[in-house]
C-alpha cells in the first residue's frame, strides 16, 4: 500500500500506532515490545563491556592525571616523572604487543596517546619551564599525530581535534593577542575544516566515522556562526570577508554533500547556521527598533520554510 | 507492515482486530511523525532563539510595562499556540508554535503584578503547563509543558525557597523517566507519550546539572551527597533508556557521566590525591570486572 512507503522501518513506532488502533492486549504489546524493541541479553552484555571498558579506561587515566595536578610534595620529581613514563609505557607496550581483543587494543593504545599528557605535564612541572598552557597541548598534540596516524579509531581522532582546538584556544588567549578576535576566529574554523576534510577524505566509507564528521562539522558551523554574529560588531567587520567566503564554500559543499548522500543532517546544520547568522547581522546593521521584529519574523519564517522544504525532501527520497 | 500486523496477531494469546483505515488514515493525516530529528531540533531551536528575539523587541518598546496588555496577550497567545498545536500540519507549524508558547508564557510572567510572589508565579506557569497537557497532543507543546515542571521547580530553588524544590525537581523527573520506561506498555495508546519522554529525561539531566552546581547558583545550599547524585543520576538515566532502548535517553545519560568525571576536578570539597586514588581504584576494578567477564564468558564468535 502506498500509504505505508511513508513509516519508517521502525518497530516501536509500529507497535505504537497499531496500539492506538486496535484492541491489542496490554500484556501482548508488552511481550513485542520486550522482544522486538527493548535490549536483550547481547545489548545488555555490550552495554557492560563498553562501560567496564570505557569507563574503567577513563577513570583509570583520569585519576593518574590527578594525580599528578596534585603535586605531592612526599613524591620527587623524579618519582613522577618515573611514574608518568611507567604508565605511559605500560600502556604502549601492552597495546603494541600483548595478545588483546581488538577493541581492547584501541582502547589501551587510545589510552597511551591521552598518558602523552600526563608525561608532557609533569615534565614541565617539574623542571618548572615556565612554559604556557599552550605548549603542553602543542607538544601533546605533536606527540599524538603517529598515533592517530597510525590507529585509525574515531574516539583517538576525536580526541586529537579537541587537543589541537584547546592548542589554537589557549595560544590566542596567551600568546596571540597580536591575532584580532575575528582572525583567530577564521583560522579556528579553518582548521576545523581542514580537519573534515581530511577525515571525510580517509574514512568517508566507515560508519564509526560518520558520528565523527557530523559532530565536527556541527562544531564548525557553530565557530562561524559565532564569529560572524559576533564579528559584526567588530570595529572592523572588513576582516570577516575571508571567513564569509570560506564558510560560503564549506556550506555549498555540505549542502552538495547532503543531497548527494541524501542526509537531511547536513542540510538542516547548513541552513539553521545560516538563518541565525542571517539573524544577527539583521539586529547589527538594521539600526532600528522594529529590526527586532524584522529579524524574530526572519528567523521564524526562514526555520519554518526550511523545515518544511526539509520534510518535502526526505519524503521524496524515502518515497522514490 | 501488513506482514509484521499479522505476525504480532499470531503470537498474541488474546486475538486482536485492527482498524486498518483508522491506521491509514493516521499515517497520512499527519506531517510530524516522519520528520527527522535533525529537523526537528532545528524547529525547536528556531523557535526558541525567535521567541527571545520578540520578547527582547516587546521589552525595548516598553510594551510589557503594561500589565494588563502584557498578560492578556500572553494568555491569548497560549491559547492561539494551543489551537494551532491542534491542527493537522505540525512539523511545518512546529517553529511557529514553540515560539508563540515561550513568548506568550514569558508575557504572562512578566505582565502579572509585582506583588505576585515567586511561587505564585511558578504556580501560574505551572497552570499553563497542565492545562496545555490537557488541551494537545503536539509534540513541541507537550515537550515544552513537562520540561517547564522540572524549570519551576528549579527556579523555586533559585528564588531561596529551599534547596527541598531542587530534589524535588530532580525526584520528579527520575520517577518520571522510570514511570515511562517501565509503564510504556500501558501509556502506549497516548500521543503525548513520546513527547513526556523527551521532557522528561532532559528535565532529568538539566535537574543533576543543576545539582551538581547548586551551591554557585544558590550561594549555602548544602546538597549531601552532590558528588554522588548527579553520577548515579546519570547512570540510572543511561540504563533505563538503554533498557527500552531510547537512544536520547542514553545519550543524555553518557554526556552526563562524561560532563560530571570532567567536572570533579574543580570540586574543592576533596582534595585531588584523594580523588585520583578513588578515580585510579574504580577505574582499576571496572577493568577487572571487564577481564573476568571477558575471560570466563567469551563472547560467541571468538569461543
Amino acid at each position: 500500500m502506498e500509504y505505508l512507503k511513508r513509516v519508517h522501518d521502525d518497530p516501536r513506532y509500529l507497535i505504537h500506532l497499531l496500539a492506538r488502533h486496535s484492541n491489542w492486549r496490554r500484556e501482548d504489546i508488552d511481550r513485542t515490545l520486550r522482544t522486538e524493541v527493548y535490549a536483550d541479553r547481547g545489548d545488555w552484555r555490550r552495554l557492560g563491556q563498553y562501560l567496564l571498558l570505557g569507563a574503567g579506561a577513563a577513570f583509570l587515566v583520569s585519576g593518574l592525571f590527578f594525580f599528578f595536578a596534585y603535586n605531592w610534595a612526599a613524591v620527587s620529581g623524579t618519582a613522577k616523572i618515573a611514574t608518568a613514563l611507567t604508565a605511559f609505557t605500560v600502556s604502549a607496550a601492552a597495546g603494541l604487543f600483548a595478545p588483546l581483543p581488538a577493541e581492547v587494543r584501541r582502547v589501551v593504545l587510545t589510552a597511551a596517546a591521552v598518558l602523552i599528557g600526563a608525561v608532557v605535564a609533569v615534565l614541565g612541572q617539574v623542571y618548572q619551564t615556565g612554559a604556557n598552557a599552550y605548549d603542553l597541548f602543542l607538544v601533546w598534540s605533536l606527540l599524538a599525530l603517529p598515533w592517530v596516524a597510525a590507529l585509525h579509531y574515531a574516539p583517538l581522532w576525536l580526541l586529537f581535534v579537541v587537543l589541537v582546538n584547546v592548542t589554537f584556544i589557549t595560544y590566542t588567549q596567551q600568546l596571540g593577542v597580536e591575532l584580532t578576535y575575528l582572525v583567530s576566529g577564521m583560522l579556528l574554523f579553518g582548521f576545523n575544516l581542514l580537519a573534515w576534510l581530511a577525515i571525510w577524505a580517509a574514512f568517508r566509507s566507515r560508519a564509526d566515522f560518520d558520528w565523527h564528521l557530523r559532530f565536527l562539522a556541527f562544531w564548525a558551523v557553530i565557530v562561524a556562526t559565532v564569529n560572524v554574529s559576533a564579528g559584526s560588531y567588530d570595529e572592523r567587520p572588513r576582516q570577516l570577508l575571508f571567513t564569509v567566503i570560506l564558510a560560503g564554500a564549506a556550506y555549498a559543499g555540505w549542502v552538495l554533500l547532503g543531497l548527494r548522500q541524501r542526509s537531511i543532517y547536513y542540510l538542516a546544520l547548513v541552513g539553521g547556521g545560516s538563518l541565525i547568522t542571517l539573524t544577527f547581522l539583521l539586529l547589527r546593521w538594521a539600526p532600528f527598533v522594529n529590526s527586532f521584529l524584522l529579524a524574530g519574523a526572519v528567523l521564524l519564517m526562514g526555520v519554518t520554510l526550511l523545515a518544511q522544504q526539509l520534510n518535502t525532501l526526505n519524503r521524496r527520497w524515502r518515497d522514490g | 507492515m501488513d506482514d509484521r500486523i499479522d505476525r504480532w496477531r499470531e503470537r498474541a494469546e488474546t486475538p486482536f482486530t485492527a482498524d486498518r483505515e483508522a491506521l491509514a488514515a493516521d499515517l497520512s493525516g499527519r506531517d510530524d511523525d516522519d520528520t527527522e530529528r535533525s529537523v526537528r531540533v532545528l524547529s525547536g531551536l528556531g523557535g526558541f532563539v525567535s521567541s527571545l528575539i520578540f520578547l527582547l523587541f516587546l521589552w525595548l518598546t516598553d510594551l510589557l510595562t503594561q500589565p494588563v496588555v502584557s498578560v492578556a496577550l500572553g494568555l491569548a497567545l497560549v491559547a492561539v499556540t494551543i489551537w494551532l498545536g491542534r491542527q493537522r500540519r505540525q512539523a511545518f507549524l512546529a517553529t511557529i508554535t514553540v515560539c508563540g508558547y515561550l513568548v506568550g508564557v514569558g508575557l504572562t510572567v512578566v505582565g502579572l503584578p509585582p506583588d505576585f510572589s515567586d511561587p505564585q508565579l511558578a504556580g501560574v506557569v505551572l497552570a499553563l503547563a497542565a492545562m496545555t497537557l490537557a488541551a494537545t497532543r503536539n509534540y513541541y507543546l507537550v515537550f515544552l509543558a513537562t520540561v517547564s515542571v522540572p524549570a519551576c521547580l528549579l527556579f523555586l530553588h533559585v528564588s531561596r525557597e529551599g534547596a527541598g524544590w531542587l530534589w524535588l525537581a530532580v525526584g520528579v523527573t527520575l520517577a518520571g523517566v522510570v514511570a515511562v520506561t517501565f509503564l510504556e506498555a500501558r501509556l502506549i495508546r497516548s500521543r503525548r507519550l513520546a513527547p513526556v519522554r523527551t521532557g522528561l529525561v532532559t528535565g532529568l539531566l538539566l535537574s543533576l546539572v543543576w545539582l551538581h552546581w547548586a551551591d554557585w547558583i544558590v550561594p549555602h545550599t548544602v546538597i549531601p551527597g552532590s558528588i554522588a547524585v548527579p553520577f548515579l543520576g546519570s547512570i540510572l538515566l543511561l540504563l533505563l533508556s538503554h533498557r527500552n532502548q531510547h537512544a536520547l535517553g542514553a545519550g543524555l545519560g553518557v554526556s552526563g557521566l562524561i560532563y560530571f568525571t570532567g567536572q570533579s576536578y574543580y570540586d574543592l570539597r576533596w582534595n585531588l590525591l584523594d580523588k585520583s586514588l578513588i578515580l585510579m581504584g574504580a577505574g582499576a576494578l571496572l577493568l577487572a570486572t571487564y577481564y573476568l567477564i571477558r575471560h570466563n564468558f567469551p563472547p560467541r564468535e571468538e569461543a
